[in-house]
């Protein structure tokens, strides 16, 4: 069989020492940052994009994926014993977690959470390995046309991942798109929004921008109430959860791995929108429902489960495309292009190593993760006592150094302060930064598609209904816009979100 | 009159973007034709998207049927100090070497608690400064001079 040839080729990769040891390193910096929180996958691995140059790529994108996916195995313990999401995707973990750790079952949710994450990174990485072959094939008849299509799909996913207004969502995905224009037209080599600024020709620095708004944003936030305690509940006992507990939690790992799998190859990242959204099918379907809320384990796997499932099937998109599904995955676009690979359906018959190296490598990623999370667990939660007074200087230091090092130029720093500055305060207004990413991204590709299919159709816009795929492509964004703004979905999104802050 | 502050600075957010965005690009981009769309056509059609955004936040933010005001306070100390630490860095960086410029950044940062204490805060420096150095600059080899130019003459 191809498929097991391919693995096999991945795995003698992936095997090698050098790359063994990278995956290590991305899965301890992934769950130490999942753990700490007010630092997320996205400002790191900007971060530590340096660290990278001098390895080989393939090496470079294993340790790159295994913070990103380390970091939903970390941020559940810190959702279960402080209460506070250590990543963003684990904030309804929050809801049960907490609980369960108020009564004493501490340890059962955090082996609850690990053994979901690790049935759904496995299963969701064979997903990635079956579809992404017939996926490349699919995607190397579409046209400009159904890029275009392809990519509104994206943008408007990226709605519903905002716990907030719509409105103000899709008010960020303009401001992200037109800022994503800054730089010389490609077509004219006119220099567009750069006010003049000569290091703007090449585009507003997108790692320096993450940086800003996710790493020094965040930091004005959290120091803004002055409060840097934290309080632990309880200590972790007995781990393993008991026959009964495993019994409950078969059935919400299999739909929640399920759930996030699927919503995870939507551009627009469902790592956040899978994990609530299994939440809330376990809620409805479960005999134990009157436990939710009160420290039910079903409400602790399903949704770490499908968020670690997501980040998994995250990578199909950005693989079999170079079409990145999350700001994450567009670093790792960033990360490849450095190492001279340019991504799109190319790579999984040009570097057929790399594709398949890096797929191998998550599955020896997740395994080395439950290992990490569960007998080393003492040292995780140790970490969280370290006071934020300490941490907040280094991550400020680091956000410099990585930044300064891959522009190498002064204002690419100063353009930290700004995004941080302009981060901090739009966040005051619930302007969320999610979707302004994604179409910052998507800004230039898809101005350069749409041209090229204006181009192709001779200027007439029908072309985007006439032709089949793209035609399909559209009909499901207006689904999805539709189910977002469905005044049943549109409850169910606040109750989440009002549910967190509880 | 009853504004809810939160939808009123977003919306005047998006409205002053797209007055901007939109006036450089009128001025200075043709938009060219939708069979051969010149550099300023997809910028003008999202400004407009955006005025349209703002415009409706920034009425919906008059009309609120009740006051919404901005959650949390605000304080100079912490964004003055992490402002003017990473500036440092990025002014300085090769006169001073990574070694001070990381020192200087992280105790300067360090101010923007409430709880700064001056024994910690140049302990945590000091720290920093040997790890970064030693992982950075010997440890991955990055192009970062250790000791600036202002040193080495």
């Amino acid at each position: 069989m191809e498929l097991l040839g391919n693995l096999e080729l991945g795995f003698s990769v992936a095997l090698l020492p050098l790359n063994i040891a990278f995956c290590l390193l991305g899965a301890l910096l992934g769950t130490m940052i999942g753990v700490l929180p007010g630092i997320g996958p996205l400002a790191t691995i900007s971060m530590l994009l340096p660290l990278t140059f001098g390895l080989p790529p393939v090496t470079a994108l294993i340790m790159l994926s295994g913070i990103y996916y380390g970091a939903q195995y970390g941020g559940s313990t810190t959702a279960i014993l402080v209460n506070l999401p250590g990543e963003a995707s684990s904030t309804v973990t929050m809801i049960d977690g907490y609980q369960m750790a108020l009564r004493g079952r501490a340890g059962p949710a955090l082996a609850a959470a690990a053994i979901g994450s690790f049935v759904a990174g496995t299963v969701a990485t064979l997903c990635v390995a079956v579809v992404a072959t017939p996926f490349t094939a699919l995607t190397l008849s579409f046209g400009a046309t159904e890029y275009c299509a392809l990519m509104i799909i994206g943008l408007v996913s990226s709605i519903a991942l905002a716990s907030g207004s719509i409105i103000k969502a899709i008010g960020m995905i303009c401001a992200g798109l037109l800022l994503g224009l800054t730089g010389t037209d490609i077509y004219t080599n006119q220099p567009r929004f750069t006010f003049g600024v000569v290091d703007l020709l090449d585009g507003i620095d997108f790692v320096a921008l993450a940086v800003g708004v996710f790493g020094i944003g965040e930091i004005l936030r959290n120091l803004e109430s002055g409060e840097t305690r934290r309080a632990i509940v309880g200590k972790v006992a007995n781990l393993w959860p008991s026959r009964s507990d495993l019994k409950r939690m078969t059935g919400p790992i299999l739909r929640g791995t399920a759930m996030g799998s699927l919503l995870g190859v939507l551009p627009g990242g469902g790592a956040l929108l899978s994990s609530f959204v299994s939440y809330n099918l376990e809620k409805k379907i479960s005999p134990n429902r009157a436990e939710f809320g009160h420290g039910a384990i079903e409400g602790v796997t399903a949704p770490e489960a499908a968020n670690n499932a997501a980040a998994q099937t995250s990578f199909i998109p950005m693989l079999s495309l170079g079409l990145p599904a999350t700001p994450v995955m567009a670093l790792m676009i960033g990360a490849m292009t450095i190492q001279g690979i340019t991504p799109g359906p190319n790579v999984i018959s040009d570097k057929p190593d790399l594709f398949w190296g890096l797929i191998a490598s998550m599955w020896i990623g997740n395994a080395m993760l439950i290992v990490l999370n569960l007998p080393l667990i003492g040292i995780w939660v140790s970490l969280l006592r370290v006071p934020y007074n300490w941490l907040f200087p280094a991550i400020v230091t680091f956000c410099c150094i990585g930044v300064y090092s891959v522009s190498s130029s002064a204002f690419s720093v100063y353009l930290i302060v700004l995004a941080g500055l302009v981060g901090y305060g739009l966040q005051k207004f619930d302007c969320e930064w999610a979707p302004f990413f994604l179409g910052f991204v998507i800004g230039p590709m898809f101005e350069h598609q749409l041209r090229r299919a204006m181009l192709i159709s001779g200027g007439d816009p029908l072309v985007f209904l006439t032709r089949p795929i793209s035609a399909t492509l559209l009909a499901i964004a207006v689904v999805v816009l539709i189910i977002i703004a469905m005044p049943a979905i549109a409850q169910t999104r606040k109750q989440v979100f009002v549910d967190d802050e509880a | 009159m009853i504004v809810n502050q939160k939808d009123l600075g977003a919306g005047l957010s998006f409205l002053g973007m797209a007055i901007v965005y939109g006036r450089v690009a009128l001025r200075e981009l043709p938009f060219g034709s939708a069979l051969a769309m010149g550099p300023g056509y997809f910028p003008i059609v999202l400004c407009m998207l955006l005025g349209v955004i703002g415009s409706f936040l920034t009425i919906r933010a008059l009309c609120a049927a009740q006051r919404i005001s901005l959650s949390s306070r605000f304080s100079w100390r912490p964004v003055t100090a992490i402002c003017l630490a990473v500036i440092i860095f990025g002014t300085f960086i090769r006169e001073l070497g990574l070694f001070l410029s990381v020192f200087g950044t992280a105790f300067i940062c360090s101010l923007a608690s409430r709880q700064f204490a001056w024994k910690s805060g140049v302990y945590l420096a000091v720290v920093l400064a040997i790890l970064c150095t030693g992982i950075f600059a010997y440890g991955v080899r990055l192009p970062l001079p250790v000791i600036g130019t202002w040193f080495t003459g």
